[in-house]
């Protein structure tokens, strides 16, 4: 019965096409011309060895990534935990075939040293992670492309989407993981569909 | 004499440099304030900076002179990532308006992305959500009408009616007490930052929020639930995404004043 009530909404919705689709869905229906990509935002950011970068280098490899802020106490040490949840379930190979990315929602604190200090309690790899800050624009943009929701409250704290976004290498949102220590195996098909046809070309 | 001479020269040069610029003609100058949002920390007033905000909506002639020049922007070239296929879908093409869009119309059926790339290209940005919403306080005569249950009244029966198919001549709409048009009563507005609400699909009505989807979530809350219609603004708001096209979704420019002031 519950499973009726969840596609009720689908039901209503007559002749769905591909490009009504959820991003999730509608990727492989669709070209990277048609669906855009998230490399296409040319804003610059800083990562956390100090380095300037753009989205776009990143492209050629899948993505994991969330926006959260490193002096977050509830959310994000568990976004970062989810991120290294889904890396065990891979093999050492793919692992390296991975960028796993943490954008700050707040550049005005998160500097490059707090970022890495960040990673440092988690002891991730810090040549597949990176730590991004940039400007209250480029963050908003990205933000928006991304879906993700957040707003500073009064205390300087966020609130903000528990969200993961998996990136196709050519920067097409893939798949969303919503919530913390969510199921995984989803956003894992998807990003070993990604991998095993990299693999395979 | 020379020296207060100096002084003089010295204090006329600064009062200059600190008067503020005037106003371009088709904006207005906001003087900012402090307010209680309707949707926001409980009992939290926020300062509004003063600002400019354009007096009428953004047109479909203004938006297809955008897209003349900028192709990437033009309905058959837009991406999917930032701007849905009902993107100006009312007009009859890439460059025809057709009957459905009058040129002196509000433009509707755009992104978030697509209005702000069209703003940026003319040196201007979306209102913020406060600035917006502290502005549309407004009535003809008065800054803030928002304690009144009659203008409340009017923008309630507003949101209550279909929109119509064709929308008027932004000059045909009423002015509020600084010359701004059509606040309310002719489109809903895009806001820079219209992703700042974290309340869940489901209970978009609620205010009480999924800790697990939302960080913190619980901390913002509805402040004046008298205040009906500026809750469905922010429930409104929420509903979006950056590449939603609405039929009744236009925007409007608005610019930091120079040099950037702070309210005390």
């Amino acid at each position: 019965m519950k499973s009726t009530l969840l596609f009720l909404p689908l039901l209503l919705i007559p002749n769905l096409r591909a490009e009504e689709l959820p991003p999730c869905c509608a990727v492989n229906e669709v070209s990277v011309d048609a669906a855009g990509s998230v490399y296409e935002l040319d804003a610059r950011w800083t990562d956390q060895h100090d380095q300037q970068t753009q989205l776009a280098d990143f492209k050629g490899q899948p993505v994991l990534l969330t926006m959260g802020y490193s002096s977050c106490q509830y959310a994000c040490p568990r976004l970062v935990a989810d991120l290294i949840a889904i890396k065990r379930e891979l093999t050492a190979t793919q692992q390296q075939a991975v960028r796993f990315v943490f954008v700050s929602i707040d550049p005005e604190r998160d500097s490059p040293e707090k970022l890495a200090a960040f990673f440092d309690q988690y002891d991730v790899d810090q040549s597949r992670w990176s730590g991004l800050r940039g400007s209250d624009d480029a963050v908003l943009e990205l933000s928006v492309a991304l879906g993700t929701r957040y707003r500073q409250l009064e205390n300087l704290d966020f609130a903000h989407s528990n969200r993961l976004t998996l990136l196709s290498p050519e920067g097409v949102i893939v798949h969303n993981q919503e919530g913390l220590g969510t199921d995984p195996s989803e956003m894992l098909g998807a990003l070993r569909n990604i991998l095993t046809t990299a693999e395979r070309d | 004499m020379k020296r207060s001479l100096l002084l003089f020269l010295l204090i006329a040069v600064l009062s200059v440099a600190t008067e503020a610029k005037p106003a371009p003609s088709e904006m207005v100058r906001v003087e900012g304030g402090a307010f209680t949002p309707m949707f926001g920390e409980l009992s939290k007033p926020r300062t509004v900076a003063p600002f400019l905000l354009d007096r009428h909506p953004v047109t479909n002639a203004e938006f297809l002179k955008f897209v003349r020049e900028h192709p990437a922007w033009r309905r058959s070239n837009a991406k999917q990532l930032f701007a849905d296929v009902g993107y100006l879908s009312h007009w009859s093409g890439d460059l025809e308006l057709g009957e459905n869009a009058p040129p002196n119309a509000a433009v509707v059926r755009v992104s978030w992305f697509a209005a702000r790339a069209y703003l940026k290209h003319i040196d201007k940005r979306l209102p913020r959500e406060d600035e917006w919403e502290f502005a549309a306080l407004a009535d003809a005569t008065r800054a803030d009408a928002s304690k009144d249950p009659a203008y409340l009244q009017r923008i309630l029966e507003w949101y209550g009616k279909p929109s119509p198919a064709r929308l008027p001549d932004t000059s045909t709409l009423h002015a509020d007490f600084r010359g701004v048009v059509g606040l309310h009563g002719n489109v809903w507005e895009w806001v820079v930052d219209f992703n700042n609400q974290m309340v869940t699909g489901a209970a978009r009505l609620d205010s009480s929020l999924d800790r697990a989807l939302f960080c913190a979530g619980g901390a913002v809350n509805a402040t004046d639930a008298a205040n009906y219609a500026a809750f469905m603004r922010y429930a409104f708001r929420s509903s979006l995404d950056g590449a939603y096209t609405v039929n009744n979704l236009g925007f409007r420019g608005a610019r930091d004043l120079e040099p950037t002031e702070s309210y005390p």
